[in-house]
């Protein structure tokens, strides 16, 4: 056996502004193993649940992360809203899955963008997040922000979307289609693409189950599970099916988002259709939440986890997130055992990892 | 709407045989989590099947905060657990791949294992103050 | 003859015009929604203070007694809770957002 070296990999790294440290032990080029330490960017947010007014919460929990914002403050609101025993009205659950694609596809152009720049492919980066733009403005248009949302509070939503805005959103949902879809028949046939991503990384179905991988990395490896199927806001009454790719390697992986982001497209337009006209909100005036719950929902990068407990008072008693890239960390050590080193970012990447996510 | 948990308070010594039996029933881990409490630790964790998620939770004492690893049965927990041993300062045997307490780059080790004070009182920072 | 697609698609935007704006210069008009920042007007305030209970990270102080209200918006998240909350509604919300800054601005009314 030869002397094995240790290369350090972030937490600074050019290929990703992320703060994840792998100590990776290399045997000539090929990786022994590779030890992950995150930890560099806590900002006690879970703490800081048991400081504040459970509503003025929902704020904090959309901050959680920067790419998934709003599905954050969903979750958090309907964990509250379970926890009060509150139903929320059609068309605020209708705008809710709305913008909880439209931060999926946001999410998953970034990471089409980040994983081209990744393998060396600058202009397929740049050409991702110009069709990014597109949908960021679409965000702005209906909820005026353009990474906050800021619209989701416990009982509904802030702001109600007008008719004519929703028929604009609808026909520049088509124009962005369009150009996506040229982007991801790219994608899928670039030779480029192919030899930086077939057959790297796999992770077979059995390991997939095993180490609790989620998200994209799990359908990429055979299992259609996606937590949407729970029918959590309006999920249950639109029509579409989990995406499910079997190799299980990075070039799978990346096939499972392009598939989703046309999957989410057709969920807006879905939405839009479907809209049904009413209330926005529901009061709960007086009303403190009791008792302790698990919510679960799907975001961009897979399965997140909020716990709550409260007993009566103004703030929560605990609460608690586990964000998908944590539950990636465990499957990532996996497949970075016995890569190439030149791989790693690849590989690294295609977890879409969100470390700053991991650290509430 | 209910996502249909379930929330039990087990025993320390059935720790391990739980995970077993989910296992062996085709359950995942979703996640695994610890809380100081005033005069123990909690440790809860979730196994999942079918879109179902049943928690269970496990009291262990502060003088000695020991809990056997999941490790053997799910491959997913050694993050979890390496989690605990470095925010609550777990001893957590049979643990598959441990990494010594350099899991999470803490400024001071263990953090999270000091005294338990409920705090409800929020300082709000003023504009005026800092100004 | 799989880098045709791509370099179609480079083909064109080099001949088209830049998808980017040269930001200074030119501006984009926000849009009715875009939350940019917070404008108040003093004539009809009774410092009821209800704005600054209501403000979620303390930008907003209401001095009662002096009567003066000062914002700072370096702190302002734009969640509009001053916005809603204002009874005499002299707090909105404005389109276009608020010029950078080099060190904390307090701006103080009275």
């Amino acid at each position: 056996m030869s002397k094995t070296t240790i290369v350090p990999f972030g937490p600074q790294h050019p290929v990703l502004p992320e703060p994840i440290h792998l100590d990776l032990e290399l045997d000539d080029e090929r990786v022994v193993q590779a030890l992950p330490s995150i930890g560099y960017v806590h900002r006690g947010l879970e703490l800081l649940a048991e400081r504040h007014n459970f509503i003025e919460m929902a704020q904090v929990a959309e901050r959680i992360c920067g790419i998934c914002s709003f599905i954050h403050s969903q979750g958090y609101c309907q964990g509250i809203e379970q926890l009060l025993g509150l139903k929320v009205p059609p068309r605020a659950a209708y705008l809710r899955t709305m913008w909880a694609e439209m931060s999926r596809i946001q999410s998953h152009l970034l990471w089409l963008g980040l994983s081209a720049d990744a393998f060396g492919f600058e202009s397929l980066f740049q050409h991702s997040w110009r069709i990014r733009e597109m949908l960021v403005d679409m965000i702005e248009e209906t909820t005026g922000g353009r990474v906050i949302f800021g619209t989701c509070k416990v009982g509904g939503i802030r702001k109600d979307v007008d008719a004519e805005t929703l028929q604009r959103i609808g026909g520049k949902i088509r124009e962005m289609e369009s150009a996506f879809n040229e982007i991801s028949h790219i994608f899928s046939i670039d030779r480029t693409v192919k030899q930086r991503t077939v057959g790297i990384g796999v992770l077979t179905a059995e390991d997939a189950h095993a180490l609790g991988a989620v998200g994209p990395v799990l359908r990429a490896s055979g299992h259609a599970r996606d937590l949407r199927q729970l029918g959590y806001a309006a999920y249950g009454e639109l029509d579409w099916e989990p995406i499910v790719e079997t190799a299980g390697d990075c070039y799978a992986r990346c096939i499972v988002r392009l598939r989703e982001i046309s999957q989410s497209i057709d969920l807006i337009k879905q939405c839009i259709d479907r809209m049904p006209s009413g209330e926005i909100e529901v009061t709960f005036k007086g009303k403190r939440p009791q008792g302790e719950t698990m919510i679960r929902l799907e975001q961009p990068r897979g399965e997140v986890c909020y716990y709550m407990c409260a007993n009566g008072g103004k703030n929560l008693e605990r609460f608690r997130v586990r964000t998908p890239t944590f539950a990636n960390i465990a499957p990532l050590v996996h497949m970075l055992k016995g890569c190439e080193l030149a791989d790693v970012p690849v590989i690294l990447l295609t977890i879409d990892p969100c470390v700053s996510c991991n650290e509430r | 709407m209910n996502q249909h948990e379930t929330f039990e308070n087990i025993a320390l010594t059935e720790w391990v045989n739980l995970a077993r039996r989910h296992q062996a029933e085709g359950y995942r881990l979703v996640q695994m989590t610890g809380t100081a409490r005033a005069d123990y630790f909690e440790v809860m964790v979730s196994f999942d099947k079918d879109y179902r998620c049943a928690n269970y939770r496990v009291h262990v004492p502060r003088d000695q905060p020991e809990l056997p690893s999941l490790s053997a049965v799910f491959p997913a927990s050694f993050t979890y657990e390496n989690e605990l041993k470095d925010l609550f300062g777990f001893t957590i045997s049979g643990l598959a791949l441990d990494y010594g307490g350099n899991f999470l780059r803490t400024k001071t080790k263990i953090p999270f294992s000091g005294d338990v004070t409920l705090k409800p009182a929020k300082s709000k920072k003023s504009a005026q103050e800092n100004s | 003859m799989s880098w045709f697609s791509i370099s179609a698609l480079v083909t064109r935007s080099a001949l088209n015009r830049p998808a980017t704006r040269l930001y200074p210069i030119e501006k984009r008009t926000p849009y009715p929604k875009t939350r940019g920042h917070i404008a108040f007007k003093i004539t009809d305030c009774t410092f009821c203070t209800l704005c600054a209970v209501k403000c979620p990270t303390g930008a907003i102080v209401v001095g009662k007694t002096d009567n003066t209200w000062a914002i700072d918006h370096g702190r302002c998240i734009l969640c509009g809770n001053c916005v809603e909350s204002c009874r005499e509604s002299c707090i909105s919300l404005r389109q276009q957002s608020w010029h950078s800054m080099q060190e904390q601005e307090v701006i103080r009314y009275r």
